[in-house]
């Protein structure tokens, strides 16, 4: 009699479970960085002392990490400043903690990425990518974690053969435009692309910069969160992406997968090819987004124009 | 004996109100569908066949088919049209894919993030006489073929 119960109750789990389980889940790609966002969102960039961002850097080269950080969790979403961490750190392979200070005028920083440390690359690192993390907790006890899009050549390396960049980052002040919406917290790129229709191809393509020559190709690359629901920006819930270079017509940002086959993620990018003959200096990308819930938010992304 | 045969009317009119409306209020739809599709090439011109099945509000545990064409010159997300059917116990949706609509690839072609709009033409048994358009996001892969579609949206009658 107790078999019979026993294998009465494991057919009813099995229904249960069979009953529970999604009628018919889909292969494949999980959006960046995943579904739902944690309580903290994090956005981080890699640049030099002068804001030239890079993900490519030689063994002794100084490297700036600077990063932003929302409590998706607070009523108002707000950016954390100063008073609302307990810590907020980069956390490096074989190496010591490095501690990022709210300093929005250090050098390497500006007001929409005020958090600010710096590493110097050991003369011995092993070359390579470095899969570093950065960790936040906020005073409310909330954490957060970023962690970069898996597309190797982006991603930060140590490399005897770095390219060096371009030139000096963007402005200060230029950087500064973009004000965050409450409802929606975007992390945004840019890399050089492989396909240039007026400049010679890079060495290594897909490496971040916002330095260009006249004639290449940027990729601007984004990913964010509906902070009201926690949730990953993607088609689902997005009604429309588009960035829009100063003084032209706004371009749809397809949502699709990147990276090495079977590492692949899902976020939002564009090529954008420069004119020769653009203007040279500081132009913003205006990256905005707005959901089908009508929500909307938006990111003023500064590159440099170089002839 | 007025008094009551204005009352009786109020109620009726009420009755017949909350009924219209009722009928008239949306339908919030949902349908998540998984399978297999296949695609022929020829030049430029991609003809696409997918089946697949899953589930969908009101209609119940079902199928969708659909047949399309795909011009592949268009990248990285190449514009698909063309039409499908929606089926399960509670009723079947008739759809046409609206401009618009298109699966951006990576840059191997291989995994393809499809968005955009279907148009319902015509809707039978719990969503009879519904229209409206549905939202359709989904990803394929070319290599596998394995697709999978979902369907969000209202339905107005």
């Amino acid at each position: 009699m107790r078999k019979i119960l026993t294998l009465g109750g494991a057919i009813l789990m099995f229904g249960v479970l069979a009953a529970a389980a999604p009628a018919a889940d889909p292969p494949v790609v999980a959006p960046f960085p995943a579904t739902t966002s944690g309580p903290l969102f994090v956005a981080a960039q890699t640049v030099t002392t002068t804001g030239s961002m890079s993900s490519w850097f030689a063994p002794g080269a100084s490297i700036v990490f600077r990063a932003y950080a929302v409590d998706v969790k607070a009523k108002t979403h707000k950016v954390l400043a100063a008073k609302d961490v307990k810590y907020f750190y980069v956390t490096i392979p074989n190496q010591p903690n490095v501690k990022l200070t709210y300093h929005p005028t250090a050098p390497g920083a500006n007001a929409r990425m005020p958090w600010v440390g710096t590493w110097t690359v050991p003369a011995t690192y092993a070359a390579g990518v470095v899969n570093f993390k950065i960790l936040v907790k906020s005073q409310a006890k909330r954490v957060g974690q970023f962690v970069q899009m898996p597309v190797a050549t982006s991603m930060l390396n140590i490399s005897t053969t770095a390219p060096a960049v371009l030139g000096n980052g963007p402005g200060v002040t230029a950087t500064a435009a973009g004000v965050s919406s409450p409802d929606i917290a975007l992390y945004v790129d840019t890399v050089n692309g492989t396909q240039p229709l007026a400049a010679p191809k890079r060495a290594i393509g897909c490496t971040q910069t916002n330095v260009y020559k006249r004639g290449e190709q940027v990729v601007i690359r984004t990913w964010g969160t509906d902070l009201s629901t926690a949730t990953a920006l993607t088609t689902d819930n997005v009604d429309t992406a588009t960035y829009t270079v100063a003084g032209q017509a706004p371009v749809a940002l397809p949502y699709g997968a990147h990276g090495a086959v079977g590492n692949k993620v899902m976020f939002w990018a564009a090529a954008w090819n420069i004119p020769p003959t653009f203007a040279l200096g500081d132009v913003t990308i205006h990256v905005a987004f707005k959901t089908d819930s009508g929500k909307t938010g938006f990111y003023d992304y500064t590159i440099t124009i170089i002839p | 004996m007025r008094k009551l045969w204005i009352l009786t009317a109020a109620v009726l009119a009420v009755a017949i109100a909350s009924a219209a409306s009722a009928a008239t209020k949306p339908i919030a739809f949902t349908a998540k569908y998984a399978g297999t599709a296949t695609t022929k090439t020829a030049d430029t011109a991609v003809t696409i066949n997918a089946n697949g099945t899953g589930k969908g509000l009101l209609i119940g545990a079902g199928k969708v088919t659909g047949v399309g064409t795909a011009d592949s010159s268009v990248r990285p997300c190449v514009p698909f049209l063309g039409t499908g059917k929606i089926s399960g116990p509670g009723g079947v949706i008739i759809f046409k894919v609206k401009p618009g609509t298109s699966g951006c690839g990576d840059d191997a072609g291989s995994i393809f993030s499809i968005s955009g709009k279907a148009s319902v033409l015509k809707a039978t048994g719990k969503l009879a006489k519904r229209h409206g358009t549905l939202k359709m996001t989904g990803q394929y892969d070319r290599d596998t073929g394995a697709f999978s579609i979902k369907f969000t949206g209202a339905l107005t009658a």
